[in-house]
């Protein structure tokens, strides 16, 4: 990603030409019609904050600090289960400097039928930087609303740990807020 | 020059911005709310000095028309490094947007089963460190934002932060900010 210091604004490149085909592909989720959702499985577009914190500060840590949004695929087969392909960007204070790709395979713990519309998600995960850094990832999100059903399902409070192979560090991650649109 | 108190100029705001509910009920059923708290979760670039970390940002506002059209609201809060917490970072909040236009949004019924319209909204912000008097000025663009029963949500919101001379002195983006009305 190129960066004018000077100015202190991004300059145009791969990475944001990325972010800005996941935008374009997540709002044209939003206006898409609904109506073929609920069937299994199902297929949506997830976007969410996404913030890590290690125990310890350590002096070099492994995801810098900075605001970072999460935004990937899903694809939910069955009534319990859920596959996810999905990236993590840095979006502040360096657009897409630092760029993580993840894959998870998740479980609702109540059964995904169409009058369902509160559940939980657990689920594990593995994280690849192109740095080479790789994160083993558990989450657990207390509170989803909503389920391919409705079109739409948004999850609370999602609570995990990250843990980094190579350096042996654990990390806190917190994702406020996730909205999947389900195609 | 003698410094403020922040903390009794906030407290001051704070009852300032209450004040006027009481009026609230006089202006009718087309406006049942006056103003309410909002939450959002942002970054800022580096130029702007702000410490790399994720941004929690809570506040109250009031907006006191109905108007369709340049729709003023007022707002004061406080900016808080969450990810990492970092104390250099926390900011007073002071801010004023004008919803541009309220347009109807059919894809928001569709897809979330309740009314909504589109409401793209600029503003101004300024951010005051009650320590040290950093203080700092910035231009908000709210594209995507939604009116949604009695909550505005906005995605993506960009600032531009003004330096001398109205130079760009960096930016900031908000993930997702969320205002409810309660008054």
């Amino acid at each position: 990603m190129g960066w004018n210091k000077r100015r202190g604004i991004p300059r145009a490149g791969a990475a944001g030409a990325l972010a800005l085909a996941g935008l374009v592909l997540s709002a044209a989720a939003l206006f898409a019609p609904v109506g073929a959702h609920g069937q299994s499985p199902a297929l949506g577009l997830t976007v969410s904050t996404n913030t890590s914190s290690p125990f310890a500060r350590p002096a070099d840590p492994v995801v810098p600090p900075g605001l970072y949004w999460r935004a990937g695929v899903a694809w939910l087969p069955g009534r319990h289960l859920e596959v996810e392909l999905y990236h993590v960007a840095q979006m502040t204070p360096r657009f897409y400097s630092e760029v993580l790709f993840g894959a998870s395979a998740g479980y609702w713990i109540l059964q995904r039928r169409r009058t369902s519309y509160l559940n939980m998600v657990a689920d594990a995960g593995l994280l690849y930087g192109l740095d080479g850094t790789v994160l083993l990832n558990l989450k657990l999100c207390p509170a989803v609303f909503g389920s391919p059903a409705y079109g739409s399902a948004e999850r609370f409070f999602t609570l995990g740990l990250l843990y980094d192979v190579e350096g042996r560090r654990a990390f806190f991650q917190l994702q406020l807020l996730a909205l999947t649109l389900y195609l | 020059m003698r410094r403020l108190n922040a903390p009794a100029l906030m407290a001051l705001l704070v009852l300032l911005a209450m004040l006027p509910a009481a009026n609230a009920g006089a202006l009718g059923p087309r406006k049942p709310w006056f103003g309410g708290v909002y939450a959002g979760f942002c970054g800022f670039s580096e130029p702007t000095d702000l410490p790399a970390a994720a941004y929690l940002e809570a506040g109250v506002f009031v907006e006191p028309f109905a108007s369709r059209f340049l729709n003023p609201a007022l707002s004061c809060g406080l900016l808080l490094p969450v990810s990492p917490p970092e104390p250099e970072g926390l900011r007073l909040q002071l801010g004023a947007e004008l919803s541009l236009l309220d347009l109807p949004a059919p894809f928001v019924k569709r897809r979330f089963y309740i009314s909504g319209a589109f409401s793209p909204a600029v503003g101004g912000e300024y951010l005051l460190h009650p320590g040290t008097g950093a203080q700092s000025f910035a231009v908000v663009f709210s594209p995507l934002r939604f009116r949604v029963a009695d909550a505005v949500f906005s995605l993506g919101s960009l600032r531009l932060f003004l330096g001398e001379r109205g130079r760009p002195a960096g930016w900031g983006l908000t993930l997702f900010r969320a205002a409810l009305f309660v008054l």
